[in-house]
């Protein structure tokens, strides 16, 4: 290996920023290249996944907003562009939060929990250019969910306006310009908060998102339940915009965005309007600046206080945990007094493990707690809807959106368990239990930890629509089948096609088996609520009135447990074949 | 080299460094030991900008890391005890991407270093293939790049075979014979007695002893003892 150094020392030096800036460039330029290279050679299925996804998702909420701003023009005449700006203000408002949110979480893990930051930070590079590489990352991440939800309405908005080109023209530039001022701003909090407030960094966040919740509980309290007029009226619709009419604030970049954007639309009978085309080239202006105002202040704040609050947060004291069992993990033991002693002690380690990694929960609640928001709300549909049988319909299609939420979770977090498990299996593998334990606790880990949230929220739902007691049951039922069998799934092929050499549970879930999973899963989900959903639907037209010739409600109403009984069979197939396959791969797997 | 003056770093309450002076000259090889959290690599990573001391001041070629941290970073190179890779990047790129940052125009350094490590067999694979010993020859190879006047090693025998520990001890020996201040924590002591110029000790945050082998030797009245004897004796006596 190393011979004695014979030459010259190298000419070194230290680089200037446009030098710096050229080598991160290439850095970040030549690992994108090797990853979508080999994405395209070996994920290939991931890749078209995500990618048609994607267009569907583009495509699916284009028609939607397309719809809808043509409802507008419809039924609101001469008040569409006052109505547009509105809808248009609280829109972007909302999605300017978010990037300020996400950028903020983004940056805090890019920078202060990573690796390669602990390594780039030992090299002569200045603490502004590793920020602004970061930072990148960051707008990168946050800016491409952000213009995905967000062109297909400022589209569908030209389409109905009727926009000519220099419109669509300015989309882009104007969503890019916006995308960097609260992702500039919540870079700045960020740096500031953990270099000022590094133990208080914690606390800091959760006050901020609860205020956030708070605020979007508040508005959609006074939506739909302190409301003066009827729901869907046009007084109700007046209503809702005067009270949301705060996020038309003339210093929020959201209505820079918007003003920008509709300016660039408005045409004088057919003609380009040039004293508006100026006025959004000045929005477009006015973004620039301060797009690049933020980021230079960012990057002096970076330059400041970046290695010095780096230090600090890596020299904060560790916190004790106690000793023994704690209240919350006593619970549990208690509640498990029944299960065999080593499936007992799995299942504690598991919860232990998900509780004290706040990232796996948090977005679990996160889900649940909007879909439980939006239940909440449900009860609107059951007053409005003009046809009683559409009721019958949302509560199946509830039933999808948790079905396909847990199946998000399942892939993300119990896929990947088994993986986990396998690179640390020198403490399992020697432990006294058959192999099949390990996957025995784990399948009732998911299967407990999912049906509780889900039967609560399937029982909100169902008791707000106010159906009928075999309905709910039905709907309990399916439930039950679809955690049982989400978890049997994500264990079967976790034991099955695991990932040895990842060490994140992300890594592991965006690879060929967790995808697998998903798919998988997504099918599963679809087959149960659909031979559960069928009959129920059928029963519930046939008792308004409809196909009464055909089928009597005694007939649907046997069909309906039919219907239950062909699911309840095809999942304990499923359970059983997964968990079989996933324990023979696992009994004979070399570790 | 490296001056520590006055130094101290706390975890919270709790001391990891506590009033450190040190001194490394130009060709020492300085081998820094002791028991686990005893504050060694809290040492290591104030030198190379990672902490930031509470008190005192830490010089690396007369920079102070905290004030002037380009100048003092762009004289050492950090080889830590889990070096960091990128693993999308070849062992080629990885090595270019060091060159470019410290400025080395061209790549003929790195077709140096690529030859010097024996890297060529598998420099053009991508680095999350290799295993620890080719993650490790390539660190080094990165860590010499610049021809650092400083070389900072944690732990660099951790997982090593006996053979690249051999090749490891004869390149770091080889770097303080040309000048090089080389400032290396183990808690292999026997690589310490063999290659270390002298020898530092610390315990609960504070310097037990500095010196030579021959001097530690002295201070313990151990004439006949190991260094691994003399080590366990001090470590137990003011043990925390």
């Amino acid at each position: 290996m190393p011979q004695k150094p014979s030459y010259p020392n190298p000419d070194t030096r230290l680089l200037d920023i446009a030098a710096e800036s050229r080598v991160y460039r290439r850095l970040q330029t030549t690992i994108l290249k090797t990853t979508v290279k080999e994405l395209l050679a070996t994920s290939r299925l991931r890749a078209t996944l995500a990618a048609s996804m994607s267009l569907v998702i583009w495509i699916a909420l284009f028609f939607i907003m397309l719809e809808g701003f043509m409802f507008l023009q419809r039924e609101a005449g001469a008040f569409t562009e006052e109505t547009v700006e509105k809808v248009l203000n609280i829109f972007y408002a909302s999605l300017m939060v978010m990037l300020f949110f996400s950028s903020a979480i983004l940056l805090y893990g890019g920078i202060y929990q990573s690796q390669e930051i602990r390594f780039l930070i030992t090299t002569p590079s200045s603490a502004a250019r590793i920020f602004q590489y970061k930072f990148s990352e960051a707008v990168f991440l946050s800016g491409w969910g952000f213009i995905l939800i967000g062109s297909p309405m400022l589209v569908a908005y030209g389409i109905v306006v009727d926009a000519n080109w220099h419109y669509y023209l300015l989309l882009m530039p104007l969503m890019v310009a916006f995308t960097y001022v609260p992702t500039g701003l919540g870079a700045i909090t960020c740096l500031l908060v953990v270099h000022f407030l590094t133990r208080m960094r914690r606390p800091i966040v959760a006050a901020a998102v609860t205020a956030v919740l708070s605020l979007i509980a508040w508005s959609l309290w006074a939506i739909f339940f302190s409301r003066q007029h009827e729901l869907l009226t046009p007084e109700w619709f007046e209503e809702t915009m005067i009270r949301l009419s705060v996020a038309e604030n003339r210093l929020f970049p959201s209505w820079w965005l918007c003003s920008g954007l509709l300016e660039a639309a408005r045409r004088e009978t057919g003609r380009l309007d040039y004293q508006a085309w100026a006025q959004a080239v000045l929005f477009l202006a006015l973004l620039v600046a301060n797009a690049m105002f933020l980021q230079m202040i960012a990057c002096s704040v970076a330059n400041k206080f970046l290695f010095n609050s780096y230090s600090r947060l890596q020299t904060v004291g560790r916190r004790r945990r106690a000793k023994g069992l704690s209240w919350i993990d006593a619970t549990v033991s208690h509640l498990l007094i029944n299960t065999p002693t080593a499936i007992r002690l799995l299942l504690i380690k598991d919860f232990r493990v998900v509780r004290r990694d706040p990232l796996q929960w948090a977005q679990f609640l996160i889900f649940f707690g909007l879909v439980g928001l939006y239940f909440l709300n449900i009860k609107s549909i059951q007053d409005a809807a003009p046809f009683a049988g559409w009721v019958n319909l949302v509560s199946f299609l509830n039933l999808l959106v948790v079905g396909l939420i847990l199946s998000t979770f399942t892939t993300r977090f119990i896929f990947p368990m088994i993986s986990l498990e396998g690179q640390k299996f020198w403490i399992l593998g020697l432990l006294p239990i058959e192999r099949e334990t390990i996957l025995r606790g784990k399948f009732l880990f998911a299967a407990i930890g999912t049906l509780i949230p889900s039967s609560l929220l399937i029982l909100l739902s169902d008791s707000l629509l106010q159906l009928p007691a075999v309905i709910i049951i039905v709907h309990e039922v399916a439930c039950l089948l679809l955690c049982t069998g989400l978890a049997a799934i994500a264990v079967g092929l976790g034991g099955c096609i695991p990932n040895m050499r990842a060490i994140s549970p992300a890594k592991i879930a965006s690879g060929f088996g967790g995808t697998l999973n998903l798919v998988l899963s997504a099918v599963y989900i679809i087959l149960i609520v659909g031979i559960t959903a069928g009959p129920c639907h059928l029963n519930a037209l046939v008792k308004l009135g409809h196909f009464s010739s055909l089928f009597s409600t005694e007939t649907t109403f046997y069909g309906m447990l039919l219907g239950a009984g062909i699911a309840s069979v095809f999942a304990i197939c499923v359970i059983y074949f997964m968990l079989r396959l996933g324990f023979r791969a696992f009994r004979e797997m070399e570790f | 080299m490296i001056e520590y003056i006055g130094v101290s770093r706390s975890y919270g309450n709790r001391v990891a460094v506590d009033g450190l002076d040190l001194k490394i000259p130009p060709g020492e090889l300085f081998a820094f030991l002791g028991p686990n959290g005893a504050g060694k690599t809290t040492t290591m990573k104030m030198a190379v900008g990672l902490l930031r001391p509470n008190e005192g001041v830490v010089r690396v070629c007369g920079h102070d890391v905290a004030k002037e941290p380009r100048a003092a970073k762009s004289k050492l190179s950090y080889v830590p005890d889990e070096p960091h890779l990128y693993d999308k990047l070849t062992g080629r790129e990885f090595l270019q991407f060091i060159s470019e940052m410290y400025g080395i125009r061209g790549t003929q350094e790195t077709e140096k270093q690529i030859e010097r490590f024996g890297l060529a067999r598998f420099v053009d694979e991508l680095t999350e293939t290799y295993s620890h010993g080719m993650k490790q020859r390539l660190v080094f190879a990165s860590a010499f790049l610049h021809h650092p006047e400083i070389l900072v090693v944690d732990e660099p025998m951790v997982g090593l075979d006996p053979k690249s520990i051999r090749l490891v001890k004869d390149l770091l020996r080889e770097q303080a014979d040309a000048g090089t201040t080389v400032f290396m924590s183990t808690h292999t002591l026997a690589v310490a007695e063999e290659i270390g110029d002298r020898i530092g000790i610390i315990l609960g945050g504070k310097i037990q002893f500095v010196g030579t082998l021959a001097a530690l030797k002295e201070e313990c009245r151990l004439q006949h003892s190991s260094l691994e004897e003399m080590f366990l004796e001090m470590t137990q006596q003011k043990e925390y």
